[in-house]
């Protein structure tokens, strides 16, 4: 099959899709601007798509379609449900003509489906060049051309061609032609023969100009204006489009393998420069110069991939608000979410793995969050509860905050619940500072709901949100105030390809541990270490942190005396240091999965080549601490 | 009658309505140079706009609200 048609089946319903889903939250709700702003969206690209195909009735229809929904994002004409209904008919008759383009099939117009759009006109060249000649205001869209040719005796007639003009609505532009080609001289000028052409340009659609004109229908021309400047980033030119290249996923990822090889092959340069030193300095000189150069090309086309890489949040999280307002309803709460910073750029695989964990987050949120309307009023807040997502970059991470103002987390409540469900024991329990407790959410087998509803109780708790977050090397943070709300933040790498590594010693062997789980290296004498119940714990900047010994964790010896090193890590949103016996080099590699046996061993993230060949263990500091 | 002549001057006022372009392009066929005044014009018929439009009339005083011809009239 040819590329373009295949890409354009798959994209192609994907638009229909997207408008669809669109349409449905309109017909709960027609004046939804986000809704009315995607729908348009996507009927506007399935509009501009379908123009590359043999599918005149389909560009046709769909240009009715982003009329009307023009319309509607303007407020000139306002959606009702008669309209998103034949929305709805229109966007099944183009899926139907994208299964007959599959299969080859001419495609034929339905005239019942578009005859109950609204009329559309043919666009025409002296109405292309009006809209080129006309002074339009800032922010004056022409919808409609039209080209009024009064007969000559209309005056005889009692008509005043100004005032039937007078009457077309949003006249954005009007011009006085002389019919015959150019002006009488004023001796030759019959006052009582009009000798104009009126045309001009409305900011109304072609059926609200054509009504204006409906007494001297025979004298007037309709063109429709095609638009401009696209009126939405989305809606890009075809033109341009053919410039974007569409990559298959798995190639990309190929792609990323394979540099991750290059830059593990690349780091093997340091270890020979080394073992030179001690024979050839000179040539040692040479090969760190080469070194140098390698380095600085395959970091060049780390950032290139990285960026070829980068997806918008968009297409991830543009079901959200939807399933919002479906949760919502499902649970008879009223809700207003907002979203921003949806459009931020994140590694594929990000984004890919976001959607799951955080839908759940948000289904908790609404579902646990905030309460129902009579609670909300009886506390003096406003009944529609408030669900807001905000994304933003901050240097490698990416920050997705999920904020609700509904009751917060009762740390008193959670204890409770973690103790009957039989999580921890009530000193333990007692033990854990407000902000330990409210972490007891993400422990598996938590649910504070009294009764299981169908919303949150899938059998996923939040145990497997913070999982998978956990998966992308990530980390969840809740704030929550009692009665105000919670906030979930949840930080993320923006990059994936390659982790950065920082190689540690442990009982004469090396592993490697993501950068991204230390929060800081610190070494400190013997007499910093003071024993702390039955463990050990060290003060860091007044704060009291324990001590793990990552040899004992590990299954080898206990250390010897003496002065630490230690590995600060953040587990379980609190600090914990571990013990190692020495650091070794940061390198930037390429972490696999685990597999085969690996895959079962609690703690291991995967392993990453370094420079000199060896195989490292790439352990998980959360998983080994908890 | 809507049309007032002057030295040099055209005076429009009122609603010009499809009797008021004979008199107009008389006035100007007679004083080609003459500058049309719309002051206190209310409404203009496409008789009297197509008149002063083919003579390129100089115009003076016009109104700000005279719906559709605004467009003709700004040329």
């Amino acid at each position: 099959m040819d590329d373009l048609l295949e890409q354009f089946l798959i994209e192609g319903r994907d638009l229909v899709a997207q408008a669809q889903a669109d349409l449905a939250t309109l017909a709960r709700d027609p004046a939804d601007a986000r809704a009315i702003d995607s729908a348009f969206r996507a009927v506007h690209t399935l509009k501009g798509s379908v123009g590359l195909f043999d599918m005149a009735p389909a560009e046709t229809l769909l240009h009715a379609a982003e009329d009307v929904l023009e319309r509607a994002r303007k407020g000139t004409a306002p959606l009702d449900a008669g309209a998103v209904a034949t929305l709805v008919a229109t966007l099944d008759q183009t899926d139907r003509w994208i299964d007959a383009l599959e299969r080859g099939d001419a495609i034929v117009a339905e005239a019942t489906a578009a005859a109950v759009l609204a009329e559309t006109a043919p666009e025409a060249d002296w109405a292309e060049a009006l809209y080129t000649a006309a002074r339009l205001g800032d922010g004056a869209v022409p919808q409609t051309a039209f080209r009024y040719t009064p007969d000559a005796d209309c005056f005889f007639r009692g008509d005043d061609p100004l005032a039937i003009v007078g009457a077309v609505p949003d006249l954005l532009a009007l011009t006085a032609q002389p019919a015959a080609g150019a002006w009488p001289a004023l001796d030759a000028l019959e006052p009582f023969q009009c000798a104009t052409r009126l045309e001009g340009l409305s900011g109304a659609p072609v059926a609200a100009v054509r009504a204006a004109f409906r007494m001297v229908s025979d004298q007037v021309e309709i063109a429709a204006i095609a638009q401009r400047a696209a009126p939405v980033a989305a809606a890009e030119s075809t033109s341009a489009a053919t410039a974007v290249l569409r990559v298959d996923a798995a190639r990309i990822d190929a792609l990323g393998d394979d540099l991750g090889e290059l830059v593990v092959a690349a780091n093997t340069l340091a270890p020979i420069a080394a073992r030179l030193d001690r024979i050839d300095a000179a040539a040692a000189l040479e090969v760190r110069a080469a070194q140098a150069q390698i380095g600085r090309s395959v970091a060049a086309l780390l950032r290139t991939v990285s960026a070829v890489r980068m997806v918008s949040l968009e297409p991830t999280l543009r079901r959200l608000p939807r399933l919002v307002r479906e949760i919502a309803e499902q649970l008879g709460k009223a809700v207003r979410f907002d979203m921003r910073g949806h459009t931020t750029e994140v590694d594929r695989q990000i984004a890919e793995g976001l959607f799951e964990p955080l839908l759940h987050l948000v289904r908790n949120a609404i579902d646990h969050g905030i309460e129902d309307s009579a609670i909300r009023a009886a506390a003096g807040k406003p009944a529609e509860g408030a669900l807001s997502l905000q994304i933003a970059r901050e240097g490698g991470q990416i920050v997705v905050t999920l904020g609700d103002d509904g009751a917060g987390i009762d740390p008193a409540r959670i204890r409770t619940t973690a103790i009957a469900r039989g999580l921890i024991d009530g000193a333990a329990a007692e033990a854990l500072s407000d902000a330990q407790a409210i972490r007891l959410i993400f422990r598996a087998g938590f649910s504070t709901a009294a009764a299981v509803t169908g919303v949150s109780g899938r059998g996923v708790g939040m145990d497997a949100a913070l999982a998978a977050i956990e998966r992308l090397r990530g980390s969840i943070e809740i704030d929550s105030t009692p009665g105000a709300g919670t906030l979930f933040r949840l930080r993320l790498p923006v990059h994936a390809i390659t982790t950065q590594i920082l190689v540690v010693e442990v009982g004469g062997d090396r592993y490697g541990v993501s950068l991204d789980q230390i929060v800081e290296t610190v070494k400190v004498g013997a007499d910093a270490l003071r024993p702390l119940g039955t463990g050990t714990a060290v003060v860091l900047r007044d704060r009291t942190v324990p001590v793990l010994d990552l040899a004992t964790l590990l299954g080898g010896a206990g250390p010897a005396g003496g002065g630490a090193r230690l590995l600060v890590t953040q587990a379980d949103g609190a600090l914990v240091a571990l013990r190692v016996d020495g650091f070794g080099e940061r390198i930037d590699t390429l972490v696999r999965p685990p597999s085969g046996v690996l895959a079962a061993v609690p703690g291991v993230t995967g392993t990453a080549l370094t420079g000199s060949g060896d195989v490292l263990l790439v352990l998980d500091l959360p998983e080994l601490v908890a | 009658m809507s049309v007032r002549v002057e030295a040099g001057m055209v005076h429009l006022a009122g609603r010009c309505l499809v009797e008021d372009a004979e008199p107009l392009l008389l006035a100007l066929q007679d004083d080609a140079g003459a500058i049309v005044s719309l002051a206190g014009v209310t409404r203009l018929h496409m008789a009297v706009v197509q008149v002063l439009i083919a003579a390129r009339a100089p115009l003076a005083d016009v109104p700000a609200d005279l719906g559709a011809v605004r467009f003709l009239l700004a040329l």
